[in-house]
């Protein structure tokens, strides 16, 4: 492969050598012979099939039988999705910046071993420099403090911030940093948010370390969010899931009851981690999802700000509806902040109206959390988004949580939310105008990436 | 001849050169220089050994060690007395009466009304004769070939499931090096009867092996294994904790290599590695130089003058001088080919699966492995690798040095540079 390519090269100076010489036009053409440039053109096709063939999911098909005993289905259901459903938890729901940060900041100061924190946002702000000022002060007491940083989420960061901490101790790993070296893996992005203290304390969550994540949600510039506060046996594979990307890009092993120590049930929530880093076959994410929507009995509920469902995912959910499972999809309304991705879901929710999915817009502001509750047992809290880019590209980690008092809470929540919402009417959806049906029609093209 | 704009050439040249760069960053394996912190007990090792590897460590397991081809006595009971499921998944699929007696086995339960799911790597089973597959898939046995040889995956081409596995009902699981030829049958009594080692789980950790044998499964069929006829509950009907280790490279830091080079950093008193395929990288040899100078017993066996892949032999004989002169002891097995992939860490963790100690298993082939945790295990593996140590020469620091001619140490720098690939 690589010798057609030096060919083409060599083809290519020789002649530009040759060319001003040969003629001092205006206009500056090549002359190619047919052999040279069906070989550069040949060269061309055959990367772009080899990228595309080592870089292309399996995922479109995936036929996932109706399960009718979600209890007896379980422990497949966690195997398919590469976890393990582990006993004895406690958890906390943390809703919006309100009741997120004071939670962290107050684990932060009790730390006494080791802060690890894995984000996707940061971008700049007061909570910014807060969370840095604690996380250093933190460093400097001697307390190992780890943060894993996309490096597209936290482009827009203040640098002198991180200067700052990485002075104080704190280790700074930035998850597939733009190097000319690492180009082929500039799409895929670390969307984990995850934050462990001591190996005995978990935070999964949707917030971004942003100013948009404060407060309670109350205004355009204060957005919806949700995490969960983590204790018991679970807590350590929320450590794997950070000690993975952290292996990745720093080579630094965590090892030991620092960092994994023994620890006892402390409550009676069963929980499961489902971490996904995709690379061809189906991931786990995509699963999940798929198999909890299949296990619905009577109620499902959606929360999610990038719902793009695919044909596959649509007949699932419209398989649940028909089956007499009350479906209830929360999406953001005008305050988003892709339209395109708005737009991209709209494509599809069409078949789901008709067929008795309730589908809700949310208006105040952003609903940015990741939630899934079925049957009023199961509920899934997170950072995987319901679109190409969090099934197939992204590295994301949601918890599993069986628990009828954790389902009670965060459905009361939805049902807050819901007063907030404006409902699609089946009807005047279909009656929406031609120019939206081309939006709709044009951003799901990007489907895949988005 | 045809005229084309500088500038389109150009761009053209660039968008070679960028797509290029992506495929190569694609393909290419991670470079990593490990940090593992000193430890004094290799036990506190093991909750990260599992969870780097995206596994849990599970109680309640039993296993029994099968040597050689006492495999596929077993493997024959299990699958006469499967009730509903069988699952298998081989690399290897290559001829001999064994391969007939395989597939007459699974065609005779699937006309009984199984469900047999047989996942066959395109490439390890291109030898596989077209009348046993016709014999199993009339049967109603589903075949399937994993990344079959066509256009359009060309890009996967190199990319093979290694994984040696098969689950009975859900509640019996087999994890090996064995392949489906006649070389794997016998009691490795001479060249054409090799030396492996598999093992048969009962317990939850079955559950696991199924979920393992799902993702192939669903990768290339679609077809989601779900409920308790794949999946059943299974009560602790043993004391054993394992935890299963399933490569994928996912792009990242092999979990495989990460969990191989995590026991030999953690390791306090000995390392026993059995294995067809090590090829140890500088990494590797200091891992192991350390390991030696902080008084930890080191014994590795490769085989001999019989391999069936000399170029692994030589890329593999890099290091050894280097070993050697540091007080690791190498061990050449000479009665006939040993495959078994074994790995036992202070006589405490042992590990029995698919997985070469080279680049291929680590970085590019997806691997099934298990790791007990149990000191009978490891004694009973233990045992079995002082037994081969009969039929061993031991390479000594002192001859190596001085019957390694030139042409020797040429041809191993030679093969040692396709490492990679390897």
């Amino acid at each position: 492969m690589s010798l057609p390519l030096q060919k083409a090269e060599k083809a290519g100076k020789s002649r530009k050598a040759a060319s001003p010489a040969a003629s001092k036009k205006p206009r500056r053409t090549i002359q190619l012979s047919y052999l040279e440039a069906t070989l550069l053109f040949l060269v061309l096709i055959l990367l772009i099939a080899l990228l595309w063939s080592t870089d292309r999911t399996h995922a479109s098909h995936v036929r996932v039988p109706n399960i009718d005993n979600f209890e007896q289905a379980l422990p497949s259901i966690a195997s398919l999705s590469g976890s393990t459903i582990l006993t004895g938890n406690a958890v906390q729901v943390l809703q919006n910046g309100d009741q997120f940060f004071p939670a962290l900041f107050a684990d932060i100061a009790h730390a006494g071993n080791s802060i690890h924190l894995e984000t996707y946002v940061w971008w700049k702000g007061e909570i910014c420099d807060r969370l840095g000022r604690a996380l250093a002060d933190r460093a400097r007491h001697g307390v190992e403090v780890r943060v894993t940083l996309d490096a597209g989420g936290a482009f827009k960061a203040d640098d002198h911030l991180f200067d700052m901490m990485q002075k104080a101790g704190v280790k700074v790993a930035y998850f597939h940093p733009f190097r000319l070296s690492q180009l082929g893996l500039l799409n895929s992005r670390t969307h984990r948010k995850l934050a462990i203290f001591d190996g005995k304390v978990a935070y999964v969550f949707g917030h971004g370390i942003a100013e948009e994540w404060v407060g309670h949600a109350q205004d355009a510039e204060h957005w919806r969010d949700t995490g969960v506060r983590l204790t018991g046996p679970i807590v350590n594979s929320v450590q794997a899931v950070f000690a993975q990307n952290w292996v990745d890009e720093t080579a630094e092993v965590l090892v030991g009851e620092r960092y994994f120590p023994p620890l006892p049930p402390v409550g009676t929530v069963r929980a499961h981690i489902t971490a996904s880093a995709p690379h061809g076959g189906v991931s786990q994410i995509e699963m999940i999802d798929k198999l909890a929507i299949a296990t619905a009995q009577k109620e499902l509920i959606i929360q999610n700000p990038y719902f793009i469902p695919r044909r596959e995912m649509v007949n699932l959910l419209v398989n649940a509806a028909r089956r007499g499972v009350r479906v209830r999809i929360m999406i953001p309304g005008p305050v988003t902040d892709s339209a395109v991705v708005r737009h991209a879901g709209h494509k599809r929710l069409q078949p789901l109206l008709d067929n008795g999915v309730e589908i809700y817009e949310f208006q105040t502001t952003l609903s940015h959390q990741k939630i899934m509750i079925i049957d009023g047992t199961w509920s899934f809290v997170g950072s995987a988004n319901f679109d190409g880019r969090s099934l197939n590209i992204n590295d994301e980690a949601s918890v599993g949580l069986i628990d009828r008092q954790v389902a009670a809470q965060l459905r009361d929540a939805f049902e807050a939310d819901l007063k907030q919402c404006k409902r699609f009417d089946a009807r005047t959806w279909r009656r929406r105008s031609l120019w939206h049906r081309l939006e709709d029609a044009v951003s799901y093209t990007f489907n895949p990436q988005l | 001849m045809i005229h084309i704009h500088l500038w389109l050439l150009l761009a053209m040249i660039a968008l070679i050169l960028l797509l290029g760069t992506m495929l190569w960053n694609n393909l290419r394996e991670r470079k990593f220089h490990l940090r593992v912190p000193d430890l004094d007990c290799f036990e506190q090792a093991l909750p990260s050994i599992a969870g780097m590897t995206k596994a849990i460590i599970m109680d309640g397991n039993r296993a029994e060690i099968l040597q050689n081809g006492e495999l596929f006595t077993a493997l024959f009971e299990s699958i006469a007395a499967a009730k509903v499921t069988i699952h298998f998944e081989t690399y290897v699929w290559w001829t001999g009466d064994i391969c007939a007696e395989v597939a007459e086995a699974f065609a005779k339960r699937a006309r009984e009304g199984l469900e047999v799911r047989v996942m066959v790597d395109a490439m390890g089973a291109l030898k596989m004769k077209p009348r046993l597959r016709e014999l199993m898939q009339e049967a109603g046995v589903k075949l399937i070939r994993y990344h079959p040889i066509r256009l359009k995956d060309i890009g996967q081409l190199n990319k093979r499931t290694h994984r040696k596995l098969a689950v009975f009902d859900g509640c019996t699981a087999y994890i090996c090096g064995h392949g489906v030829a006649s070389e794997w049958t016998g009691n490795a009594e001479n060249k054409e009867h090799w030396r492996d080692t598999g093992v048969r789980l009962h317990g939850p950790v079955v559950n696991a092996v199924q979920s393992v044998f799902s993702q192939h499964w669903v990768e290339e069929t679609g077809e989601v294994l779900v409920g308790e006829k794949y999946f059943p509950a299974i009560d602790l009907i043993g004391n054993l904790k394992m935890h299963v280790l399933a490569g994928a490279p996912l792009g990242g830091i092999s979990d495989l290599e990460l969990m191989f080079k995590m026991s030999l950093a953690t390791a306090q008193k000995e390392i026993v590695i059995q294995n067809p395929y090590f090829i140890a990288d500088e990494q590797t040899t200091s891992l192991l130089k350390r390991a030696v100078k902080r008084g930890v017993e080191v014994k590795i066996m490769v085989p001999g003058q019989v391999t069936d892949n000399p170029v692994v032999n030589h890329a593999g004989h890099r290091h050894f001088g280097d070993m050697l002169k540091a007080g690791v002891r190498i061990f050449c097995f000479e009665r006939t080919m040993i495959h078994q992939k074994i790995l036992i860490i202070d006589g405490l963790w042992s590990h029995v699966g698919s997985t070469n100690l080279d680049s291929r298993s680590f970085n590019i082939n997806e691997e099934a492995g298990v790791g007990i945790i149990d000191e009978g295990i490891a004694a009973e593996l233990k045992a079995a690798f002082e037994d081969d140590l009969k039929d061993c020469v031991e390479m000594k620091a002192e001859t190596w040095t001085r019957e390694y001619h030139v042409w020797h140490r040429a041809l191993d720098r030679a093969c040692y540079l396709l490492s990679g690939q390897l």
